[in-house]
Protein backbone atom coordinates (compact mmCIF):
# COMPACT_ATOMS: atom_id res chain seq x y z
CA UNK A 1 0.00 0.00 0.00
CA UNK A 2 1.37 3.89 -1.11
CA UNK A 3 1.88 6.34 1.74
CA UNK A 4 -0.94 8.68 2.37
CA UNK A 5 1.71 11.40 2.91
CA UNK A 6 4.80 12.62 4.65
CA UNK A 7 5.10 15.10 7.70
CA UNK A 8 8.93 16.09 8.97
CA UNK A 9 9.31 18.12 11.90
CA UNK A 10 12.29 19.78 11.44
CA UNK A 11 14.35 22.52 13.91
CA UNK A 12 16.76 25.47 12.66
CA UNK A 13 18.91 26.03 15.81
CA UNK A 14 19.14 29.24 17.46
CA UNK A 15 21.13 30.72 15.15
CA UNK A 16 20.08 29.60 11.91
CA UNK A 17 22.45 30.06 9.60
CA UNK A 18 24.95 28.14 11.67
CA UNK A 19 23.21 25.50 13.55
CA UNK A 20 20.43 23.99 10.68
CA UNK A 21 21.62 20.88 9.75
CA UNK A 22 21.89 19.42 6.00
CA UNK A 23 18.90 17.01 6.67
CA UNK A 24 16.48 19.41 7.94
CA UNK A 25 17.68 22.15 5.23
CA UNK A 26 17.39 18.58 1.65
CA UNK A 27 13.62 18.40 3.92
CA UNK A 28 12.60 22.29 3.40
CA UNK A 29 13.73 22.12 0.50
CA UNK A 30 12.24 19.14 -1.22
CA UNK A 31 8.36 20.10 0.45
CA UNK A 32 5.67 21.10 -1.43
CA UNK A 33 4.65 23.08 2.07
CA UNK A 34 6.67 24.33 4.90
CA UNK A 35 4.79 25.65 7.77
CA UNK A 36 6.98 27.69 9.81
CA UNK A 37 7.77 29.54 13.24
CA UNK A 38 11.16 30.75 13.10
CA UNK A 39 12.53 34.27 14.78
CA UNK A 40 15.58 34.70 13.63
CA UNK A 41 15.03 36.91 10.46
CA UNK A 42 18.07 34.71 8.95
CA UNK A 43 16.90 31.98 9.19
CA UNK A 44 13.23 33.33 7.54
CA UNK A 45 15.35 34.56 4.55
CA UNK A 46 17.52 30.95 4.78
CA UNK A 47 13.88 29.38 4.57
CA UNK A 48 12.74 31.56 1.83
CA UNK A 49 15.74 30.83 -0.53
CA UNK A 50 14.99 26.85 0.03
CA UNK A 51 11.16 26.96 -0.55
CA UNK A 52 9.47 28.86 -1.90
CA UNK A 53 5.82 27.77 -0.90
CA UNK A 54 5.93 29.06 2.76
CA UNK A 55 2.89 29.29 5.37
CA UNK A 56 4.04 31.43 8.20
CA UNK A 57 1.91 30.14 11.94
CA UNK A 58 2.62 33.36 13.88
CA UNK A 59 -0.72 34.78 12.68
CA UNK A 60 -1.93 31.84 14.56
CA UNK A 61 -1.24 34.14 18.05
CA UNK A 62 -3.32 36.73 16.28
CA UNK A 63 -6.40 34.90 15.04
CA UNK A 64 -6.99 32.85 18.75
CA UNK A 65 -7.42 33.99 22.23
CA UNK A 66 -4.63 32.36 23.92
CA UNK A 67 -1.46 30.26 22.89
CA UNK A 68 -3.39 27.04 23.86
CA UNK A 69 -6.10 27.71 21.01
CA UNK A 70 -3.20 29.11 18.88
CA UNK A 71 -1.23 25.48 18.89
CA UNK A 72 -4.31 23.92 18.70
CA UNK A 73 -5.37 25.96 15.04
CA UNK A 74 -1.26 25.40 14.23
CA UNK A 75 -1.56 21.94 14.45
CA UNK A 76 -5.19 22.11 12.40
CA UNK A 77 -3.62 23.80 9.48
CA UNK A 78 -0.74 21.54 9.57
CA UNK A 79 -3.12 18.38 9.56
CA UNK A 80 -5.46 19.99 6.96
CA UNK A 81 -3.07 20.82 4.38
CA UNK A 82 -1.16 17.03 4.74
CA UNK A 83 -4.71 15.62 3.47
CA UNK A 84 -4.07 16.99 0.15
CA UNK A 85 -0.25 17.04 0.21
CA UNK A 86 2.27 14.51 -0.69
CA UNK A 87 4.97 16.22 1.37
CA UNK A 88 4.92 18.86 3.89
CA UNK A 89 7.77 20.09 6.73
CA UNK A 90 7.19 22.32 9.60
CA UNK A 91 9.89 24.40 10.77
CA UNK A 92 10.26 25.38 14.48
CA UNK A 93 13.58 27.02 15.87
CA UNK A 94 16.27 25.19 18.24
CA UNK A 95 15.17 21.40 18.19
CA UNK A 96 12.23 21.31 17.22
CA UNK A 97 10.44 18.46 20.16
CA UNK A 98 12.21 20.69 23.50
CA UNK A 99 9.65 22.90 24.51
CA UNK A 100 7.31 22.93 21.51
CA UNK A 101 3.82 21.80 21.97
CA UNK A 102 2.30 21.81 18.56
CA UNK A 103 5.07 19.78 16.98
CA UNK A 104 4.32 16.52 19.16
CA UNK A 105 1.19 17.34 18.84
CA UNK A 106 1.28 17.29 15.07
CA UNK A 107 3.96 13.59 14.86
CA UNK A 108 1.59 12.06 16.96
CA UNK A 109 -1.83 13.07 15.09
CA UNK A 110 0.06 12.27 11.93
CA UNK A 111 1.35 8.57 12.80
CA UNK A 112 -2.67 7.78 14.34
CA UNK A 113 -4.16 9.09 10.65
CA UNK A 114 -1.39 7.06 9.08
CA UNK A 115 0.98 9.27 7.58
CA UNK A 116 4.89 8.36 7.62
CA UNK A 117 5.66 11.33 10.78
CA UNK A 118 9.41 11.88 11.26
CA UNK A 119 10.91 14.62 14.07
CA UNK A 120 14.06 15.19 13.16
CA UNK A 121 17.02 16.88 15.86
CA UNK A 122 18.13 20.37 16.45
CA UNK A 123 20.55 22.03 17.91
CA UNK A 124 18.56 23.65 21.01
CA UNK A 125 19.16 26.17 23.89
CA UNK A 126 20.49 24.02 26.26
CA UNK A 127 22.88 22.71 23.74
CA UNK A 128 24.36 26.16 23.38
CA UNK A 129 24.54 26.49 27.02
CA UNK A 130 26.44 23.53 27.78
CA UNK A 131 29.39 24.33 25.18
CA UNK A 132 28.61 28.49 25.92
CA UNK A 133 29.08 27.46 29.95
CA UNK A 134 31.14 24.75 29.53
CA UNK A 135 29.00 22.76 31.82
CA UNK A 136 29.23 18.22 31.04
CA UNK A 137 26.45 16.85 31.77
CA UNK A 138 28.49 13.73 32.70
CA UNK A 139 30.11 15.26 35.79
CA UNK A 140 27.25 15.51 37.70
CA UNK A 141 23.89 14.60 36.17
CA UNK A 142 21.60 17.68 34.98
CA UNK A 143 18.17 18.31 35.19
CA UNK A 144 15.97 20.25 33.26
CA UNK A 145 12.35 22.00 33.98
CA UNK A 146 10.10 24.38 32.57
CA UNK A 147 10.52 27.13 35.55
CA UNK A 148 6.66 27.48 35.86
CA UNK A 149 5.99 23.61 36.38
CA UNK A 150 8.95 23.14 38.33
CA UNK A 151 7.47 26.46 40.65
CA UNK A 152 3.83 25.37 40.77
CA UNK A 153 4.72 21.83 41.41
CA UNK A 154 6.09 19.99 44.23
CA UNK A 155 9.68 18.91 42.38
CA UNK A 156 12.32 17.05 44.59
CA UNK A 157 15.21 19.15 43.35
CA UNK A 158 18.38 17.56 43.50
CA UNK A 159 21.20 19.67 44.69
CA UNK A 160 23.99 18.07 43.89
CA UNK A 161 23.44 18.17 40.04
CA UNK A 162 23.50 21.28 37.91
CA UNK A 163 19.65 22.72 37.50
CA UNK A 164 18.12 24.31 34.38
CA UNK A 165 15.23 25.82 34.27
CA UNK A 166 13.49 27.20 31.21
CA UNK A 167 10.63 29.99 29.96
CA UNK A 168 11.43 32.94 33.12
CA UNK A 169 10.21 35.24 30.48
CA UNK A 170 6.86 33.63 31.07
CA UNK A 171 7.07 32.31 34.68
CA UNK A 172 3.62 32.41 36.33
CA UNK A 173 1.98 31.74 33.66
CA UNK A 174 -1.23 29.47 34.33
CA UNK A 175 -3.57 29.33 31.17
CA UNK A 176 -1.17 30.13 28.17
CA UNK A 177 -1.94 34.18 28.49
CA UNK A 178 1.35 35.88 29.68
CA UNK A 179 4.02 37.09 27.97
CA UNK A 180 5.97 38.36 30.78
CA UNK A 181 7.29 37.05 33.61
CA UNK A 182 5.12 37.58 37.01
CA UNK A 183 7.49 39.34 39.27
CA UNK A 184 5.53 37.72 42.04
CA UNK A 185 6.08 34.64 40.84
CA UNK A 186 9.79 35.33 40.74
CA UNK A 187 10.16 36.34 43.93
CA UNK A 188 8.12 32.74 45.23
CA UNK A 189 11.41 31.06 42.96
CA UNK A 190 13.49 32.59 44.98
CA UNK A 191 11.68 31.32 47.91
CA UNK A 192 11.62 27.92 47.01
CA UNK A 193 15.34 27.45 45.72
CA UNK A 194 16.16 29.22 48.89
CA UNK A 195 14.94 26.26 51.02
CA UNK A 196 17.82 24.00 48.92
CA UNK A 197 20.52 26.40 48.47
CA UNK A 198 22.08 28.64 50.20
CA UNK A 199 21.73 32.85 49.27
CA UNK A 200 25.03 33.32 47.89
CA UNK A 201 25.00 30.37 45.81
CA UNK A 202 25.24 31.91 42.00
CA UNK A 203 22.59 31.70 39.47
CA UNK A 204 23.09 32.55 35.81
CA UNK A 205 20.90 34.53 33.38
CA UNK A 206 21.83 32.86 29.64
CA UNK A 207 21.13 33.60 26.68
CA UNK A 208 22.26 32.24 23.19
CA UNK A 209 23.82 34.38 20.48
CA UNK A 210 20.95 34.06 17.92
CA UNK A 211 23.28 36.01 15.67
CA UNK A 212 26.76 35.34 15.20
CA UNK A 213 27.88 39.07 15.68
CA UNK A 214 26.85 38.81 19.44
CA UNK A 215 28.17 37.04 22.25
CA UNK A 216 26.09 35.07 24.60
CA UNK A 217 24.44 36.91 27.55
CA UNK A 218 25.91 35.53 30.67
CA UNK A 219 24.80 37.30 33.94
CA UNK A 220 25.52 35.58 37.35
CA UNK A 221 23.88 36.79 40.70
CA UNK A 222 23.89 35.26 44.00
CA UNK A 223 20.17 33.33 44.48
CA UNK A 224 19.40 36.14 47.17
CA UNK A 225 19.39 38.58 43.90
CA UNK A 226 17.68 36.48 41.45
CA UNK A 227 14.51 38.54 41.76
CA UNK A 228 17.08 41.44 40.58
CA UNK A 229 17.35 39.94 36.81
CA UNK A 230 15.58 41.19 33.69
CA UNK A 231 14.50 38.27 31.87
CA UNK A 232 13.41 37.95 28.41
CA UNK A 233 11.60 36.00 26.26
CA UNK A 234 14.85 33.99 25.39
CA UNK A 235 16.20 33.94 28.95
CA UNK A 236 17.40 30.26 30.33
CA UNK A 237 18.51 29.80 34.58
CA UNK A 238 21.24 27.61 35.25
CA UNK A 239 22.25 26.94 38.80
CA UNK A 240 25.15 24.74 39.61
CA UNK A 241 25.11 21.83 41.75
CA UNK A 242 25.92 22.72 45.69
CA UNK A 243 26.80 19.75 47.08
CA UNK A 244 29.14 16.82 46.13
CA UNK A 245 27.65 13.37 45.70
CA UNK A 246 28.74 10.95 47.70
CA UNK A 247 30.01 7.44 46.78
CA UNK A 248 27.65 4.99 47.34
CA UNK A 249 30.53 2.36 49.35
CA UNK A 250 27.99 -0.87 49.85
CA UNK A 251 27.55 -0.59 45.47
CA UNK A 252 30.69 -0.10 45.09
CA UNK A 253 32.69 -2.74 47.62
CA UNK A 254 30.14 -4.98 46.09
CA UNK A 255 31.06 -4.48 42.31
CA UNK A 256 34.75 -4.17 43.46
CA UNK A 257 34.98 -7.71 44.62
CA UNK A 258 32.95 -8.95 41.65
CA UNK A 259 35.50 -7.86 39.23
CA UNK A 260 38.37 -8.63 41.68
CA UNK A 261 37.14 -12.43 41.35
CA UNK A 262 35.88 -12.33 37.92
CA UNK A 263 40.07 -11.14 37.13
CA UNK A 264 40.97 -14.21 39.45
CA UNK A 265 38.85 -16.15 37.61
CA UNK A 266 40.64 -15.81 34.08
CA UNK B 1 13.64 44.83 3.66
CA UNK B 2 17.01 46.60 4.50
CA UNK B 3 19.41 44.71 2.31
CA UNK B 4 22.62 46.38 3.08
CA UNK B 5 21.95 45.33 6.95
CA UNK B 6 21.04 41.29 6.02
CA UNK B 7 24.23 40.97 3.74
CA UNK B 8 26.26 42.72 6.84
CA UNK B 9 24.49 39.96 9.17
CA UNK B 10 24.75 37.15 6.57
CA UNK B 11 28.48 38.04 5.40
CA UNK B 12 29.64 38.33 9.65
CA UNK B 13 28.18 35.23 10.24
CA UNK B 14 29.98 33.34 7.67
CA UNK B 15 33.45 35.23 8.09
CA UNK B 16 34.82 35.38 11.82
CA UNK B 17 37.22 37.73 10.71
CA UNK B 18 34.72 40.21 9.97
CA UNK B 19 33.54 39.62 13.50
CA UNK B 20 36.64 40.69 14.79
CA UNK B 21 36.73 43.98 12.75
CA UNK B 22 33.60 44.74 13.82
CA UNK B 23 34.58 44.49 17.72
CA UNK B 24 37.31 46.82 16.66
CA UNK B 25 35.98 49.21 14.54
CA UNK B 26 31.99 48.75 15.10
CA UNK B 27 31.19 52.42 13.19
CA UNK B 28 33.84 51.57 10.20
CA UNK B 29 32.91 48.34 9.12
CA UNK B 30 28.82 49.46 9.41
CA UNK B 31 29.79 52.17 7.19
CA UNK B 32 31.35 49.87 4.61
CA UNK B 33 28.04 47.82 4.31
CA UNK B 34 26.34 51.73 3.78
CA UNK B 35 24.09 50.97 6.88
CA UNK B 36 22.19 53.91 7.67
CA UNK B 37 22.35 55.45 11.24
CA UNK B 38 19.35 54.12 12.61
CA UNK B 39 20.81 50.79 11.62
CA UNK B 40 23.92 51.22 13.17
CA UNK B 41 22.19 52.41 16.28
CA UNK B 42 20.30 48.92 16.59
CA UNK B 43 22.61 47.02 15.75
CA UNK B 44 25.08 48.50 18.46
CA UNK B 45 22.42 48.42 21.34
CA UNK B 46 21.65 45.06 20.03
CA UNK B 47 17.76 45.36 19.38
CA UNK B 48 16.72 41.68 17.85
CA UNK B 49 13.27 42.84 17.30
CA UNK B 50 14.31 46.14 15.75
CA UNK B 51 16.56 43.84 13.35
CA UNK B 52 13.98 41.83 12.97
CA UNK B 53 11.60 44.08 11.75
CA UNK B 54 13.76 46.23 9.37
CA UNK B 55 14.86 42.60 7.72
CA UNK B 56 10.80 41.16 7.74
CA UNK B 57 8.99 43.41 6.41
CA UNK B 58 6.06 40.99 5.61
CA UNK B 59 4.97 39.98 8.96
CA UNK B 60 5.89 40.54 12.82
CA UNK B 61 7.82 37.34 13.83
CA UNK B 62 6.54 36.25 17.37
CA UNK B 63 9.77 37.49 19.63
CA UNK B 64 9.82 34.14 20.90
CA UNK B 65 7.60 32.46 18.73
CA UNK B 66 6.53 29.00 20.72
CA UNK B 67 6.38 28.72 24.27
CA UNK B 68 5.81 25.05 26.18
CA UNK B 69 2.26 24.49 27.25
CA UNK B 70 0.87 21.47 29.42
CA UNK B 71 0.57 18.61 27.43
CA UNK B 72 -2.83 17.97 27.92
CA UNK B 73 -4.03 21.15 27.39
CA UNK B 74 -3.20 20.53 23.39
C1 LIG C 1 9.41 27.52 23.79
S1 LIG C 1 11.02 27.18 24.32
C2 LIG C 1 11.76 26.75 22.79
C3 LIG C 1 13.05 26.01 22.94
C4 LIG C 1 13.64 25.59 21.62
N1 LIG C 1 12.78 24.69 20.92
C5 LIG C 1 15.01 24.94 21.82
O1 LIG C 1 15.20 23.84 21.33
O2 LIG C 1 15.88 25.55 22.44
C6 LIG C 1 11.53 28.80 24.70
C7 LIG C 1 12.56 28.78 25.80
O3 LIG C 1 13.79 28.32 25.27
C8 LIG C 1 14.85 29.01 25.87
N2 LIG C 1 15.51 29.83 24.86
C9 LIG C 1 15.00 30.28 23.69
N3 LIG C 1 15.91 31.04 23.05
C10 LIG C 1 17.01 31.04 23.84
C11 LIG C 1 18.29 31.63 23.74
N4 LIG C 1 18.62 32.39 22.70
N5 LIG C 1 19.16 31.41 24.74
C12 LIG C 1 18.85 30.66 25.81
N6 LIG C 1 17.67 30.08 25.97
C13 LIG C 1 16.76 30.25 25.00
C14 LIG C 1 14.24 29.92 26.95
O4 LIG C 1 14.21 29.21 28.18
C15 LIG C 1 12.87 30.14 26.38
O5 LIG C 1 11.95 30.52 27.37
Amino acid sequence: MENKGYLYVVGTGLNTLNHITQEAKRHIAQSEHVFHLVPDPLGLSLLKSLNSNLHYLGDCYALTTDRIAAYQLMVKRVMTQLTTAHKVCVVFYGHPGIFVSPSHALIQQAKEQGYVAQMLPGISAEDCLFSDLGIDPASAGCQSYEASYFLLNQVTCNVQAPLILWQLGVLGDFAGERLTCDPKALELLQQKLGKVYPPQHPVTLYEAATLSLYEPRIETLPLAKLTEFNFSQRSTLFIPACSDVVRDESIYLELKKHQLKELNNV
Amino acid sequence: MSDNLKRFLVDVTENPDLKDQYKKDKTGLMDQYNLTKEEQTMVANQDLDGINKALNDEYDLAPNSIIRVNKKQL
